[in-house]
């Protein structure tokens, strides 16, 4: 039978300083988690997945310094988990994925935000997880080390990778698209 | 002096990211007064850099309802509930392991907490959302007992509530047309009170038919909103107080 009952005000027991910096890093986690899966719905639910382990498993947070990181890691988990029980996630480091739609091909009709967008969506999964935390969250590379549980000269290794496969899509593009800078082709 | 050609592309990457020490900074800086080459290639790895952040601008990117509760309509606070605590998930957990449940702490005074509040009216409606995201049998006992008892007292004493349950992820499970004594009781309470709203993920319910190809079959008295985030969000403008199980 029905016979229990609950206080709603003891569920808001938690370190309301935890709570809040979780609260502000909400954004910062959705937009991550769209750079990664390029859908909002999916984006919406990763995050809303990260925020509710980071609050079950806030005693394991151990310095709070590092709650941004710890927390980015979470939503690492939950993306890795996603992808797990789909069964998608596949070590591709090394693989070349085939880019139907070149931006130089088709730039009239994409604005630069969305080449952009179509040429990070095409990395290899680890390399634009990688991409993204640096530039989008200015993580150190021991950070990103650290998030994503590999060593820091792997960091560096698929961040060059993937710098470079945006860049022999994108400047070529930018190029087109903006007469005024005098681009060199260095290799 | 160092070259152009001396410089990796990792060194440069990581000159641009700020991840290098003085010394190495240095021999960079020093190089670039004088190479024009590695000029160009530490250009180009900025200009990506540029691109990416302007690609993900957080303000084109992030939606209204996943920015901070302080930064959303301040009149969502309303009864100073609301917002401040939109994510309260995995709480109840921990909170069941500690604490005994009791007739002393249930909804029935915490609403009449807020109605103590001056500055809300006797007679308006209080609105409250109870949000269900986890399948455990604990929670849904929970909530459709604290539901009932809530819209049983606000009757009795003639006062004006409307409650919404709504229900994602596992906690789909609460609305599904199974028989199941959950399922069994919303159906029961949802004819006895017509001011109770059943309201389903209507995200969580494409995944599930994109993951197994069949639909899931729900009890005839849920509706099906665009999403549980946006539910929330829409409900909080309007001032409902939100409850997480």
């Amino acid at each position: 039978m029905y016979n229990t009952r609950m206080n709603p005000i003891s569920l808001f027991c938690k370190s309301r300083e935890f709570k809040q910096q979780l609260e502000l890093l909400r954004p910062r986690l959705y937009r991550l988690a769209f750079s990664w899966t390029q859908d909002h719905a999916l984006a919406d639910d990763l995050t809303q997945d990260a925020l509710a382990k980071a609050l079950k498993n806030s005693n394991q947070l151990r310095d709070s310094k590092k709650q941004d990181s710890w927390t980015f890691g979470i939503l690492h988990n939950c993306y890795r988990d996603y992808f797990r029980k789909q069964k998608q996630l596949e070590n591709i480091d090394d693989f070349n994925l085939i880019d139907e739609h070149q931006p130089e091909t088709d730039y009239e009709h994409y604005s630069i935000t969305e080449a952009v967008r179509n040429a990070v969506s095409k990395l290899p999964d680890n390399q634009r997880q990688i991409l993204t935390l640096v530039d989008l969250e200015g993580f150190s590379y021991a950070d990103v080390a650290q998030i994503l549980d590999v060593p820091t000269g792997t960091v560096m290794s698929r961040l060059c990778r993937a710098r470079k496969a945006l860049a022999s899509k994108l400047l070529h593009y930018a190029d087109k698209t903006d007469k005024t800078v005098a681009l060199r082709r260095i290799k | 002096m160092k070259l152009n050609e001396d410089f990796s592309d990792e060194i440069l990457n990581a000159f641009i990211d700020e991840q290098l020490d003085h010394d190495e900074r240095v021999q960079i800086l020093s190089a670039l007064r004088h190479d024009e080459v590695l000029t160009q290639r530490i250009c180009d790895l900025q200009k990506i850099r540029n691109l990416v952040q302007l690609a993900y601008s957080q303000k084109e990117i992030v939606p209204e309802h996943q920015l901070p509760a302080t930064e959303m309509h301040q009149s969502s606070l309303r009864k100073g509930v609301a917002a401040s605590i939109l994510i309260v998930t995995g709480i109840l957990g921990g909170w069941f392991s500690h604490q005994q449940l009791t007739t002393e702490n249930n909804l029935v005074q915490y609403a009449q907490t807020i109605r103590n509040n001056p500055a809300i009216s006797e007679h308006e409606t209080w609105q409250v959302m109870l949000h269900v995201s986890h399948n455990e049998a604990r929670r849904f006992k929970v909530l459709l007992n604290e539901t009932e008892n809530l819209l049983a007292t606000y009757k009795k004493n003639n006062q004006p509530v409307h409650i919404e349950i709504l229900a994602n992820g596992k906690g789909l499970d609460l609305i599904k047309d199974e028989s199941s004594p959950h399922s069994i009781k919303l159906k029961q309470l949802k004819a006895k009170y017509n001011n109770l709203i059943v309201s389903a993920c209507g995200q969580t319910l494409q995944r599930i038919k994109k993951e197994t190809g069949k639909s899931v079959a729900l009890i005839p008295e849920a509706n099906v909103v665009r999403s549980a985030i946006y539910q929330i969000s829409k409900r909080q403008k309007q001032g409902w107080t939100y409850i997480h199980i």
